[in-house]
């Protein structure tokens, strides 16, 4: 079932279908469409905790009497942006606007606090471009190989595959590799409250049946990261760029940044498309690889953490790039890659779209005007930021007092938007209190976050993979190079850990 | 643009309020004036005294779906949320509420307890719900008898089916040599359906199970890892894989409903190949669920007339040519089942003997 | 009310709040790992026990570590947090759990710019209707998201 040219009675090439679908999405109603989806994006990125699936789901009543390369504009456009906009808030305020802008915080609020949120945010929105254009253009080259590389892969390979990032992971941690892992189990723990997927029996769910579905992501988010944030705003009654005197916007830094730091641009890209594509890791997982593998490769470990641009950078290109990955298994198979995935995928069924090999076929213009979607979306998003920036970085120059009901209110509205259940609002202020000690005491909130992400798919995976080849499937040659490369990581970080102690630098790492 | 449809609708509740303390003339006309401007409502309402119909007018009817948007459960509310609002009298909104959780048993018990019993809020739920109900399973808080069913939008035909370049040709195969299946979980459709048929029909599917979804047992077929898949809705075969069919690049051993699907009267039911008695009342209590697959139910202690009405607008919403349309575009499968249809397929399955429950009990634990 | 950077930074818990936390995080595994042994069916004991078994030894070596620390470790500046924002924090939920999220948006927003923030009358207000009127339109209006009614029945302001 592999890919056949062209659509079935056209004779057109494969080149033609690309730049023809590109004329499709500029025409009307379609270009409405995906301006208006991009607004909407733009709004829903910012506000912490409304999160692009949520709105997806929102956004489906409306499609129903629309074709697909118009509805298609419209919920992808809107799909992507939010990931881009969703960075925003996590450099202003150091509070994710979505799961998957949660690495951005790590470096580009510190940068905000030191006056520099014009910078941070130019290098975040611009490599978030860069990130989106070549994950489009992975989606479009990969169109003849979906299916082949897709196949190639699985349980065993998945298994190993989140194995690999939580190792990357904990190698943020730096000096503290025993606290770093204990986050990760800690996660994987939390990871197993709900129905057991083998037995379908409650699993630490204290006879609640809010909890036989575990906890979700976004209150457990909103409460590591946005709680003791808020909280320290609350605290200092300050502006958040404390230490410095006026805004300095060098919005024009960061976006030469970008392309100074261009390698690490390009591999953190890379990463995001490749994590994407593989079903249950998704976005939340790809920027904190991608952050891990800037800050190993980096010259400058030791700044990651406190405003590093290299991480700033990290962070920003993978969350577009990882939309063009995780739309081939969605495309080519209908598995989705993520939550949100999965609804973009009810409305594949609803538009009578079926995800599938016609997808790379006969309804190869769908696809794409998909990768054009991106693209075109992306560059509207930026360019929109790009005008407001003045007024978004000046918000870190007013009092904090300001910000502070009006942060607390999305926080709670955010948490409690996933269910509509106020269990998820309590859920938030639990992890809130967890959030808090894990800064005090200098426990790295990544891995934790990472492990809780994957651990489903992890369970999942390694279980399967004993019931289709009992323990061998650790010797299967995809696996044997992860495991290979997984042991690389956590050797680099003992090192690193041990030449830390040596040169006796305070054990901070990363403020993750 | 939904802000307007909301703020025109507010004017609605606004006139319809204003409606109870002005002398009627003023009311209708008034609420006439407003209904014929909210989009929704696109027949002219009738001027009637009817009190249902003043009762629905410019009112928001609910569809709580008990899973994420998205799925099948949720695709076919919201096709019909499209078009039931104006078959209902006084042509209320209608929207799509999602509240996921524990397998929708989350969404019934609030439906059963803590939904307003007004008539402004019903829902759909999974099909296997009244016989969790009949096995006293862990967090059922809800009552099938009690609940006022509005109907149900399709029957379902599932199948088994083997990928062709395995030795497995028939049932008969299947019931002689092992078969792997991939599986989502043990209680799902892809799990509980082979575990029937081992415990029933004496076949010898051996469970992988643990795939996040459905595609994903698809996928792993792909790959060569598992040989099936059983327990595969019909009208998703041909709605996303009708190609496998065509091409005969997987074998259907079985059908599992209580009637087989005209697609497929080649193609044996698995209640035929059972001669004990009892197994079969058994396996057809299990099928039950199968006939209502798109299980609509409203809260119980709706006054009589409102239930009334929402389960004839059910019942001719499913004979409108736009729904039809729309869910044919959509690839839905409709093949209704209106109120007194679904509650006999209800009474049916808690009229089963105590002895066969503790039977399912165990083939189902 | 202090409104300035003090309160837990300093005094018995800034010395011992690493070892409880790492007694509570050895706490919740030892408990896990009771849980699994003993509710888990076999099959899903594999991956629970792959977790929690190598947590717990690393959970022991961290108390201990902790329990021989001397010099505490310095307040890292993120984590300092004023008396006053807690009790500020812990007001808005009891306030959501007690009236509803609906009344408490504009009254905590009033209440907390007034009297933490020390703005004048009107611009609190002024921010208190801006807030209330921007959730209502967005979230309840367009989005049909109900807000958490609060434990005292009272009255919705709106449907």
């Amino acid at each position: 079932m592999s890919y056949h040219s062209p659509p079935a009675g056209h004779g057109r090439g494969i080149i033609d279908v690309f730049f023809g679908s590109l004329i499709t999405v500029l025409q009307w109603p379609t270009a409405g469409l995906l301006v208006l989806g991009v607004g909407i994006g733009f709004v829903v990125g910012i506000l912490p905790g409304l999160g692009g699936a949520v709105t997806l789901a929102l956004l489906l009543p409306f499609i129903y009497d629309m074709d697909p390369i118009p509805a298609f504009a419209f919920l992808l456009g809107m799909h992507a942006v939010v990931a881009t906009t969703g960075d925003i808030t996590s450099v202003l305020f150091g509070i994710p606007g979505e799961g998957t802008a949660v690495a951005t915080i790590f470096d580009g609020h510190p940068m905000a606090k030191r006056g520099e949120a014009g910078r941070a945010l130019g290098a975040v929105l611009t490599s978030s471009l860069v990130g989106a254009v070549i994950g489009a253009a992975v989606l479009a080259i990969s169109v003849p190989i979906m299916r082949p590389l897709v196949l190639s892969f699985g349980p065993p390979e998945f298994f190993m595959l989140a194995m690999l990032g939580i190792t990357f992971v904990v190698a943020l941690a730096g000096g503290n590799l025993v606290r770093g892992f204990l986050m990760a189990f800690l996660g994987f723990l939390i990871a197993m409250v709900g129905l057991d997927p083998f037995t379908g029996k409650p699993r630490f769910a204290f006879g609640q049946l809010y909890l036989w579905d575990g906890l979700s992501i976004i209150p457990v988010i909103l409460g590591l990261f946005a709680v003791p944030e808020t909280l320290q705003l609350m605290s200092t009654h300050a502006a958040i760029a404390q230490g410095a005197t006026g805004p300095i916007t060098r919005v024009m830094d960061g976006i030469l940044d970008t392309f100074r730091h261009w390698s690490v641009t390009l591999r953190c890209s890379a990463i995001g498309v490749f994590i994407g594509l593989i079903p249950g890791m998704g976005g939340a997982t790809a920027q904190f690889i991608a952050y891990a593998h800037a800050q190993q490769t980096s010259k400058t470990p030791e700044e990651f953490g406190r405003g590093s641009i290299e991480g700033v950078l990290a962070a920003g290109s993978v969350n577009n790039s990882k939309e063009g990955g995780a739309l081939i298994p969605t495309v080519a198979f209908g598995v989705p890659g993520s939550t949100a995935m999965a609804i973009l995928l009810g409305a594949f069924l609803i538009l009578g779209v079926v995800p599938g090999p016609q997808m790379l076929t006969k309804h190869l213009d769908i696809t794409f005007s998909m990768v054009w979607v991106i693209v075109i979306s992306n560059v509207l998003a930026v360019a929109l930021s790009f005008l407001f920036l003045r007024q978004l970085v000046s918000l870190t120059f007013i009092k904090g007092t300001w910000l502070v009901p009006f942060l607390l209110v999305l926080m709670t509205l955010g948490a409690y938007t996933t269910h509509s259940d106020v269990l998820d609002v309590v859920v938030m202020i639990v992890f809130g209190a967890v959030g808090w000690c894990a800064v005090r005491f200098g426990w790295p909130r990544a891995p934790f976050l990472l492990a809780f992400v994957l651990g489903p798919t992890a369970e999942r995976y390694l279980f399967l993979s004993h019931q289709l080849y009992e323990w061998g499937f650790l010797l299967r040659p995809i696996t044997l190079a992860l495991i290979g490369i997984a042991l690389l990581g956590v050797g680099y970080s003992i090192r690193r850990e041990r030449a830390d102690r040596r040169s006796r630098v305070p054990a901070q790492g990363a403020a993750a | 643009m939904r802000a307007i449809a909301m703020l025109a609708s507010l004017m609605l509740v606004a006139a319809a309020c204003g409606g109870a303390t002005t002398p009627p003339p003023a009311a209708t006309s008034a609420a006439t004036a407003a209904a014929t401007a909210a989009p929704t409502a696109a027949a002219t309402a009738a001027p009637t005294q009817d009190p249902v119909a003043a009762f629905y007018r410019g009112k928001t009817v609910k569809i709580i779906v008990g899973y994420t948007p998205g799925g099948g459960y949720d695709t076919y509310a919201r096709t019909l949320a499209a078009h039931i609002g104006k078959q209902i009298p006084g042509n209320p909104t209608v929207i799509v509420e999602n509240m996921d959780g524990a397998g929708s048993i989350k969404a019934l018990n609030y439906i059963f307890t803590a939904a307003p019993k007004d008539g402004t809020v019903f829902g759909t739920f999974g099909r296997g719900l009244p016989e969790a109900e009949l096995r006293n399973d862990e967090g059922v808080q809800f009552k099938s008898k009690e609940l006022n069913w509005i109907g149900s939008m399709n029957e379902e035909v599932s199948v088994c089916v083997v990928r062709s370049t395995s030795p497995v040709k028939t049932l008969a195969d299947a019931q002689k040599q092992t078969v792997t299946v991939g599986a989502t979980g043990p209680n799902d459709d892809t799990g509980f359906f082979p575990r029937v048929m081992n415990a029933l029909v004496g076949t010898k599917f051996e469970l992988k199970t643990g795939y996040p979804g459905g595609n994903d047992v698809l996928l792993a077929l792909e790959r060569g890892e598992v040989m099936g898949r059983c327990g595969w809705s019909w009208s998703s075969v041909i709605s996303t894989k009708k190609d496998w069919i065509d091409t005969k690049y997987v074998t259907i051993l079985t059908q599992m409903s209580l009637n087989k699907h005209p697609d497929l009267p080649n193609v044996p039911i698995a209640t035929e190949l059972i001669t004990n008695p009892e197994d079969r009342q058994i396996l057809e209590v299990i099928f039950a669920r199968q006939a209502i697959g798109r299980p609509y139910a409203a809260p119980p202690g709706i006054p009589a007339e409102r239930v009334k009405a929402l389960q004839d607008a059910f019942e001719k919403t499913m004979k409108d040519k736009e729904f039809l349309a729309a869910a044919d575009k959509a690839k839905q499968e409709i093949n209704p089942k209106n109120a007194a249809q679904t509650k006999q397929v209800i009474e049916k399955i808690f009229s089963t003997p105590p002895a066969l429950v503790n039977r399912l009990k165990q083939i189902a634990g | 009310m202090s409104t300035g950077p003090t309160g837990l930074s300093r005094g018995v818990l800034a010395g011992r709040g690493a070892l409880l936390f790492s007694l509570a995080v050895l706490a919740v595994l030892a408990y896990a790992a009771y849980e699994i042994n003993t509710g888990f069916t076999t099959r899903a004991r594999l991956f629970a026990n792959a977790i929690t078994v190598p947590a717990l030894v690393l959970a022991a070596f961290q108390v201990a570590r902790e329990a021989r620390r001397v010099i505490p470790l310095p307040v890292p500046s993120e984590a300092v947090v004023s008396r006053s924002a807690f009790i500020w924090a812990i007001a808005f939920f009891v306030s959501m759990w007690t009236i509803g999220l609906q009344l408490t948006i504009p009254l905590f927003a009033l209440v907390y710019l007034r009297l933490a923030a020390g703005e004048a009358w009107p611009k609190a207000a002024a921010y208190a209707a801006i807030a209330w009127l921007f959730v209502e339109l967005t979230f309840v209006q367009t989005l049909h998201i109900p807000l958490p009614a609060g434990a005292i029945p009272l009255p919705a302001i709106t449907n």
